[in-house]
């Protein structure tokens, strides 16, 4: 019980001080720099690396904002049911900015082992996202 | 006397087994105003009750009439129950309106369950992957290069 625990301040950590409060500096703290990622077929965004995913994510959605609206965890396993809005104020598939707001919502799934995130399993809702921003 | 979140998943491991592979929703399983959440085939109204399951189930049915589900991981803990799934079917009924393509399909998602103290599903919200479903019918471009 106190290893769900720890492991769902981990993810807290993701979401609210990598992502909201754009820190890159914690991935190093709370993630091992080769993440396992399974994205599903049709995940719009597929970087390479982790670091890589924040960085592309943050010049396409630089005021990308996140709300965990469930978390739970058992044995090695944290699992986040999280939504966010931003702004297409960026670059994002190699396409032009185009200033319009979005809003996603998924359900993910994380690896914990030796206090850092080593795999992640994403859902979220990548037609609708396509369809906001007028490429579908 | 609620139940333990073994059995809760036990319940939901019952209800989408036989919803997916059988075609049946069982109501029994369901809460009276059961909220279906998920966003699947653009729905955005979840009204109670067990339409919206029976919507859902029947129009990938209906597409895909042998599919079945396999499901990969199963998180439970206290009234909570995840599932990350996988349906694998033939496009022989077509797919969200089109013609039936025949071809193999794969769609993957997650699923969250609230079970209320009767055992009972209660609340559900799902992410499926339906670009890729579009993707794998040709309708839609594969993803661009990352």
């Amino acid at each position: 019980m106190a290893q769900s625990e720890a492991n769902k301040a981990i993810v807290r950590r993701y979401w609210f001080e990598l992502w909201n409060d754009k820190n890159g500096s914690v991935l190093d703290e709370i993630a091992v720099e080769d993440v396992k990622f399974h994205f599903p077929p049709g995940q719009a965004h597929q970087p390479p690396t982790l670091r890589k995913w924040f960085e592309t994510a943050l010049i396409a959605f630089p005021d990308v904002h996140f709300t965990l609206h469930d978390e739970l965890a058992d044995g090695d396993k944290v699992v986040s049911r999280w939504s966010y809005e931003a702004t297409n104020t960026g670059q994002f598939l190699g396409r032009d900015t185009t200033g319009l707001k979005v809003y996603d919502q998924g359900i993910d799934i994380f690896r914990i082992d030796n206090g850092k995130i080593v795999e992640m399993w994403v859902a979220q809702d990548s037609l609708g996202l396509l369809q906001q921003l007028k490429v579908l | 006397m609620s139940l333990t979140a073994e059995q809760n998943n036990a319940v939901c491991i019952e209800f989408f087994e036989a919803a997916w592979n059988t075609g049946v929703v069982r109501e029994d399983l369901l809460s009276a105003d059961a909220i279906d959440h998920s966003q699947v085939g653009g729905k955005t109204v979840s009204e109670p009750g067990s339409a919206s399951f029976k919507g859902i189930i029947g129009m990938f049915r209906g597409a895909m009439p042998d599919v079945q589900l396999t499901i990969e991981d199963q998180i439970f803990v206290k009234d909570k129950v995840v599932h990350r799934w996988r349906l694998n079917g033939t496009d022989t009924g077509g797919v969200m309106g089109m013609p039936p393509s025949g071809k193999p399909i794969t769609m993957t998602g997650t699923t969250t369950v609230r079970m209320n103290d009767e055992g009972k599903i209660a609340e559900r919200w799902a992410n499926v992957d339906e670009l890729g479903l579009l993707q794998q019918l040709g309708v839609v471009p594969p993803p661009p290069g990352h």
